[in-house]
C-alpha cells in the first residue's frame, strides 16, 4: 500500500463529465502503484445526492494517472459536481463549479479531455500503435460520432473494430502512406487508400473473430474483394504487387 | 408566388423514377474528403430497409438542401449532395447481383423480393421533406460484399455529381 497523499498533491482537472473521461491527474514525482477509487456524487438533481459510479483509477506512469473504461453518464448531470477520489486512507474532495450553459460541454477555461468509449476501451493499443498525431486525431475525431449522426440508427464507433484497425496498422504502418479514415453508418472504421477513380483499397475492419472486408481495384488490372480474417487481407495486399496499394495517395486534379 | 413556391410549382407529387430522373442523397461531411467521396456514403444505417434519397422530381435541389442542413447537418454550413441518376442506381444494383426491370404496364422499376416482384424505389414522404424517398431494393442484399459493391460503384462517380449548396 503506498503512502496516503493528501489532497494538495493532486490537482484533477474539474469538469462535468459524459461518457468515457480522462483525468490527467498530475502527482507531482510520486509514484504510484495502487489504484484510486473515484465517487461522483450527483448534486442538486432528482433524486439528489445520488452516487452515479465508482471506478478504480489505473496507474500507468509515475506522474500520470489515467482512467480505464469509466463508462458514467452525467448526461442528466446538473451544474455543480462534487469528484472525489481517497487514495489508500487519504481522500480528496474537489468541487467543480458552476456551469453556465450547457452542463455537459468541457469548461473552455479547465479542459477535460472525455473520451469516447472505443478510445479508452483501445488506450493501451493507442499509445503503442505507432499513429501518427494526425491519425490519432481523425480516430478521436470519428469516435466522437454518437449514436444516430448519420440519421436514425446509425451507430457510434465500434470499439473492436477500431481495435482490429490499429493492430492491423501495427503491421503495416512502416510501409504504408497514411489512409482516409471513415466511420462506416454500423459504427465500423474503414480505412481508404486511393490513387485516383481508379485505382482504390478500402478495409472495412470488424471485430476479432469476424470477418473484415477488403476491396482492391487497380483500374482494368485486378479486382479483387471479399471478407476474410485481418490477417488474410493483409497477406494477399501485401503479396499483390509488393503491397503498391498501401502506397496510394489520391492526386487531386489539377 | 412567392420564389420557393414558383420553383416548386414545376415539380411533381408522385414521381415517375423514370430513368433520367435524379435522386439526391445527404453526404455525411467526414464522408468527403476534398473531391473524393467514400463508398460508405451510399451505405444504409443499419435496420434501414430502404436507402434514403430525394427525389428531384418532387422538390428542388435547393430546397432539399435546405432539408438537409436543417435536419441532418445540422449546422449553416454547405451541405454536400450526391445526385445520380435512377439509372446509375439501376447499374449499381446490378453490379451488386440485383436485376432491377422495368415493369412498362405499371411504369415502375422493379426487382425481385423474396420472391415477389417488389418496386425498386418508392416515395417515402414525411413531415420533413415530402420529396423523401427510398431506394427499395437494397432489401435485397444478402450478404456484407453485396453492400460494398454497390455503394463502391454508386460513389465512384465523377466528383461532379456531388454539388455543394
Amino acid at each position: 500500500m503506498p503512502d496516503p497523499i493528501a489532497a494538495s498533491d493532486i490537482s484533477v482537472p474539474e469538469a462535468i463529465v459524459a461518457g468515457d473521461v480522462l483525468f490527467g491527474a498530475v502527482l507531482g514525482d510520486r509514484s504510484l502503484n495502487s489504484t484510486i477509487t473515484e465517487t461522483f456524487h450527483k448534486e442538486e438533481a432528482h433524486p439528489p445526492l445520488t452516487d452515479i459510479t465508482v471506478r478504480a483509477w489505473s496507474v500507468d506512469a509515475p506522474v500520470m494517472i489515467r482512467t480505464t473504461n469509466i463508462r458514467s453518464d452525467f448526461r442528466y448531470h446538473h451544474k455543480s459536481a462534487a469528484l472525489s477520489a481517497s487514495l489508500g486512507s487519504a481522500s480528496i474532495l474537489i468541487t467543480a463549479p458552476q456551469v453556465p450553459g450547457n452542463p455537459f460541454l468541457p469548461f473552455a477555461e479547465h479542459p477535460t479531455t472525455v473520451l469516447p468509449t472505443a478510445i479508452s476501451s483501445n488506450w493501451n493499443d493507442l499509445a503503442g500503435g505507432g499513429l501518427s498525431e494526425k491519425i490519432y486525431q481523425r480516430l478521436l475525431e470519428l469516435a466522437g460520432l454518437t449514436a444516430g449522426w448519420n440519421g436514425a440508427g446509425s451507430l457510434g464507433m465500434n470499439a473492436s473494430s477500431l481495435w482490429s484497425f490499429i493492430a492491423f496498422w501495427k503491421q503495416v504502418g512502416q510501409f504504408s502512406v497514411e489512409p482516409d479514415l471513415v466511420l462506416t453508418p454500423s459504427g465500423h472504421l474503414q480505412a481508404e487508400w486511393s490513387k485516383n477513380s481508379m485505382r482504390c483499397l478500402e478495409i472495412d475492419f470488424r471485430g476479432s473473430g469476424e470477418n473484415s472486408y477488403f476491396a482492391l481495384i487497380d483500374g482494368r488490372r485486378a479486382v479483387i474483394e471479399g471478407g476474410s480474417s485481418i490477417k488474410e487481407i493483409l497477406r494477399i495486399i501485401t503479396s499483390y504487387r509488393d503491397g503498391v496499394a498501401l502506397t496510394w495517395q489520391y492526386e487531386q486534379k489539377k | 408566388m412567392s420564389k420557393k413556391n414558383k420553383r416548386e410549382a414545376n415539380h411533381r407529387l408522385e414521381p415517375s423514377f423514370s430513368a433520367q430522373s435524379t435522386l439526391a442523397r445527404f453526404v455525411h461531411p467526414h464522408f468527403k474528403k476534398g473531391e473524393r467521396l467514400s463508398s460508405a456514403a451510399f451505405l444504409p444505417n443499419p435496420g434501414e430497409d430502404h436507402l434514403s434519397v430525394n427525389s428531384l422530381e418532387v422538390e428542388s435541389l435547393p430546397t432539399i438542401a435546405e432539408h438537409y442542413r436543417r435536419d441532418l447537418q445540422k449546422d449553416e454550413q454547405k451541405v454536400a449532395i450526391a445526385c445520380r441518376k435512377v439509372y446509375a442506381y439501376n447499374k449499381g444494383a446490378s453490379v451488386a447481383g440485383i436485376s432491377v426491370i422495368r415493369n412498362q404496364a405499371i411504369g415502375k422499376w422493379m426487382f425481385l423480393h423474396e420472391g415477389a416482384p417488389t418496386p425498386a424505389y418508392k416515395l417515402r414522404a414525411t413531415p420533413l421533406s415530402m420529396s423523401h424517398s427510398g431506394v427499395e431494393f437494397i432489401r435485397a442484399f444478402h450478404d456484407e460484399i453485396s453492400k460494398k459493391r454497390f455503394s463502391r460503384r454508386m460513389a465512384g462517380h465523377p466528383p461532379g455529381r456531388v454539388h455543394l449548396l
